[in-house]
């Protein structure tokens, strides 16, 4: 069986954000091309879900884990929080551990790939601790100004490499890098730079 | 009506720079040459910011663009930089006027800090992104916060060899 994969599928605004400053998503809400770029696909190839504590209670608050898709009994959710509920949640573990440790734990069970559904933060945990596998990103033809962006701002060089964009008819583009082992990979082969 | 393009070289996570301003993660090719090479066929305006003008002029590239009209928007600018006319007013105010003159298409250069100006004054028409795939976390911004909800809609969308997207967008707001 072929390793799981640590997927970043997400979209975000023309401008990079990911979410208004409150957390809103309204400029998410439009029709969607025949096919949704794809999306039944993707969520067949999942299993788990990690989330970041706020995009998770914004979730909750917005009526439900369920979200896009409205996923099985079967789906394994995580949530990342210092300070996890006092009652547990039904179909959520609320999880302290280090992003690495947690990380090679879920690699090593069996199972189908893993969404990070984010936001910001847990992104950039993820990714600072190379464990980021894949960008599935989708670019809203629209600015909304002002938000929180795709990954946590600190300074890092990542490179990634793309695999496929496809841009639909309602002028979203679907941008898929990959992230893990491009790193390693750039720096045997040095890539052709030029000074602009 | 000129048409104003607004756009550049960016990462994934929309940087035009690394925080010292370093570019080193930028890639040149073919395709990318020719796409500047035809667009600058369509443009004989420049319109800048101090910061741009004054990082190019670091650069030795001082004096505006050869067969081009060059602008830079300064309040502390002296009025006589050789190549260049400085411009005091408002950005926006004074692009909105430049379009109505007869020419060909103008170009919005460097940084955010002037797009955003410009953006606001719903006066930049093109968007036109290299996207490079990296991600930089930090830098030098493409788009700086701004108050308003702009609509775009994709012209085109191409794939480079070097792994960088070319997209272009038609602003709408």
């Amino acid at each position: 069986m072929a390793d799981r994969r640590i997927v970043v599928y997400i979209a975000t605004s023309a401008d990079g954000f990911i979410a208004r400053k409150d957390g809103g998503i309204d400029w998410l809400d439009r029709p969607h091309p025949k096919g949704s770029y794809g999306m039944g696909e993707f969520f067949t190839s999942i299993d788990t879900i990690l989330w970041g504590r706020r995009t998770f209670d914004e979730a909750v608050a917005r009526g439900g884990v369920g979200g896009p898709g409205n996923f099985s009994a079967k789906t394994k959710n995580y949530v990342f929080t210092h300070t996890p509920p006092e009652k547990p949640v039904k179909g959520v573990e609320f999880v302290q551990e280090p992003v690495a440790a947690f990380a090679s734990r879920l690699r090593a069970q069996p199972g189908k790939d893993i969404w990070i559904m984010g936001g910001g933060g847990v992104i950039a945990s993820f990714l600072d601790a190379g464990e980021v596998d894949d960008f599935i990103i989708h670019v809203i033809p629209t600015f909304i100004g002002e938000g929180v962006p795709l990954i946590a701002p600190a300074r890092r060089s990542v490179p990634l490499r793309l695999e496929s964009s496809n841009a639909y008819e309602d002028g979203v583009v679907r941008l898929h890098y990959t992230a893990r082992g491009v790193m390693s990979e750039s720096r045997t082969t040095g890539r052709k730079r030029r000074r602009a | 009506m000129r048409d104003v393009t607004f756009g550049g070289a960016n990462s994934v996570d929309n940087f035009v720079a690394r925080p010292d301003g370093g570019v080193d993660w930028l890639l040149w090719g073919d395709e990318v040459a020719e796409v500047v090479a035809s667009f600058w066929k369509t443009i004989d305006t420049v319109v800048m910011g101090r910061k741009t003008y004054e990082a190019a002029r670091r650069q030795g590239q001082g004096g505006g663009y050869p067969g081009m009209t060059t602008y830079v928007f300064s309040r502390t600018l002296p009025q006589d930089e050789k190549g260049v006319t400085v411009v005091r007013e408002d950005a926006g105010e004074f692009v909105r006027r430049l379009k109505q003159q007869d020419g060909s298409g103008i170009c919005v250069m460097g940084g955010g800090e002037l797009g955003r100006s410009l953006f606001e004054a719903g006066v930049i028409d093109r968007l036109g992104l290299n996207i490079h795939p990296v991600l930089l976390g930090a830098g030098i911004p493409l788009f700086h916060p701004m108050t308003r909800q702009i609509g775009l809609q994709l012209e085109e969308c191409r794939r480079f060899a070097n792994g960088c997207i070319y997209a272009t967008y038609r602003v709408t707001y």
